[in-house]
């Protein structure tokens, strides 16, 4: 009987368990930057979720549609993890849908700290449960039970040879934070203003095709941005969902800057004036 | 004198673009009126709904949202709920002709009734007209339409944006909200959310 039962859980685990095997919708995997781990030295681990031509999934704020990959991190006991390192994002524009997400691939990374009483010559195993939305035209749902197994060694980790670049290439898309660039942010009750001054020698053509992604869902609607100047500070002004929603203390989000090779992307954190409250 | 002339013109491009905009539902506004036939034949129009209540469902059976709602039953429990209590509920498809989600109107009776469908009636909107009058932008996404035509919710069918059928236990619904309240002569606390979902398959 309880045999029975373990069976029919073992199929049924199976069963929800999509074994990180490629379809043509790509694949999720979970990858670290070394091959064996040592007490108290952090790593890196993420999921790299791989995509066919044309498709995309989401950034932590998916925009109009979509949903950003949901994970479930499962670590070894007195592991520690930091925050998911989550890329700058592009648009992805369906008028009159307007999504942020990731095409082609993405690594969603973060640290992880093995306590200082990890064995040396013991595997220790990390999860993942994702699901994430692979889109085109339509959606398709998929869900990844991901597991990786590391060795622990009394000498330094030795880096992955497959797997270091793709950190090394993932973590130049990671907004910064950059004092050089000043961000004030105001709201009133039907728009919110984000304005921004560039350090000297940034061309304002570059600032006017700027484009910014908030973080926080629910505050703005999306789509076309228009930034405005006015001695040298850049102000973008995006109409709000419902004047009459609380308004978060600090506007959060990704100003992405095109540059005269690729883009910058810095990370906004910043107070938020509200106007009309004080007036 | 050259600031003025293009302060003008700016001010005629906005009118322009408020003219197009009041188009637009706007909670707080009268809902756009409009005509659609239903998956029966019937052209439905929500002014003919006046004195009632009106929920407009945004919806596309292939979308995994959608899937969520009716394969969990969360969405057939809210149409059987707020239909038994007199409101006019109205499932509408926007799909263009070749998109997902696209279907004739048979088709489309024999999915509903395969899930039990408690909706009013299905509207196809195949050409996407009253889809962007609404701003309808994913499925779902949801309107409610106060007994004397104003809109009183535009957005998310609750606070779980997310395809897995286990967010639907415990998810804050903001339809049942804007609707009990509204029906207790309550203001709507919450009158208008980000909807969340797939988009909305509109005509290239």
């Amino acid at each position: 009987m309880s045999r029975g039962l373990v069976i029919a859980g073992i199929l049924l685990a199976s069963l929800i368990t999509d074994s990180p095997a490629e379809d043509k919708y790509g694949i999720a995997e979970l990858v670290a930057d070394v091959e064996s781990i040592r007490p108290g030295m952090p790593f890196m681990a993420g999921v790299l979720i791989r995509m066919p031509a044309h498709w995309h999934t989401y950034w932590l704020n998916s925009g109009d549609s979509g949903m950003p990959p949901e994970m479930d991190w499962q670590l070894p006991e007195g592991f520690t993890a930091g925050p998911i390192l989550w890329p700058a994002p592009k648009t992805f524009d369906d008028p009159p849908v307007t999504s942020f997400g990731y095409d082609h691939e993405v690594l969603l990374a973060r640290e992880i700290r093995p306590p200082e009483n990890i064995t040396a010559g013991t595997d220790y195993a990390i999860g993942v449960n994702i699901s994430w939305l692979v889109c085109r035209e339509v959606c398709v749902p998929k869900t990844s039970r991901l597991r990786l197994t590391l060795p622990a060694r009394a000498e330094p980790p030795v880096k992955s040879a497959q797997w270091e670049s793709v950190f090394d290439s993932a973590s130049r898309t990671i907004p910064i934070q950059d004092s050089q660039w000043r961000f004030r942010a105001t709201a009133d009750k039907t728009a919110l203003s984000l304005c921004v001054i560039p350090p000297p020698g940034v061309e304002a053509g570059n600032l006017a095709k700027a484009e910014f992604f908030p973080a926080q869902p629910d505050l703005v609607e999306y789509g076309p941005q228009a930034w405005t100047e006015s001695q040298r500070e850049y102000c973008l002004r995006m109409k709000r969902i419902s004047g009459d929603e609380p308004l978060p203390v600090r506007l959060e989000g990704v100003l992405v800057v095109p540059q005269e090779k690729g883009t910058k992307a810095l990370d906004v954190n910043t107070a938020l004036e509200n106007e009309w409250r004080t007036k | 004198m050259k600031t003025g002339y293009l302060t003008a013109i700016g001010c005629v491009a906005m009118g322009l673009a408020f003219a197009v905009y009041s188009e637009e539902a706007m909670v707080g506004q009268p809902a756009p009126d409009f005509k659609l036939a239903d998956t029966h034949g019937n052209a439905v129009s929500p002014a003919a709904f006046k004195g009632k209540f009106v929920v407009l469902e945004w919806s596309n059976y292939d979308c995994p949202f959608v899937k969520k709602h009716y394969g969990s039953g969360n969405m057939q429990r809210l149409q059987k709920k707020y239909t038994e209590k007199g409101v006019i509920w109205l499932t509408i498809n926007s799909s263009a002709p070749g998109k997902q989600g696209n279907y004739p109107p048979e088709k489309w009776n024999e999915m509903s009734k395969e899930k039990g469908s408690a909706a009013t009636a299905v509207l196809l909107d195949p050409d996407g007209k009253v889809g962007k009058m609404y701003g309808a932008k994913t499925t779902p996404h949801m309107f409610v339409i106060h007994p004397e035509g104003v809109l009183i919710y535009k957005g998310a069918i609750d606070d779980q944006p997310s395809f897995n059928p286990e967010t639907v236990k415990g998810a804050k619904n903001y339809v049942e909200a804007a609707l009990d309240a509204a029906m207790a002569g309550k203001a709507v606390e919450t009158p208008s959310t980000q909807s969340y979902g797939c988009s909305v398959k509109y005509a290239d």
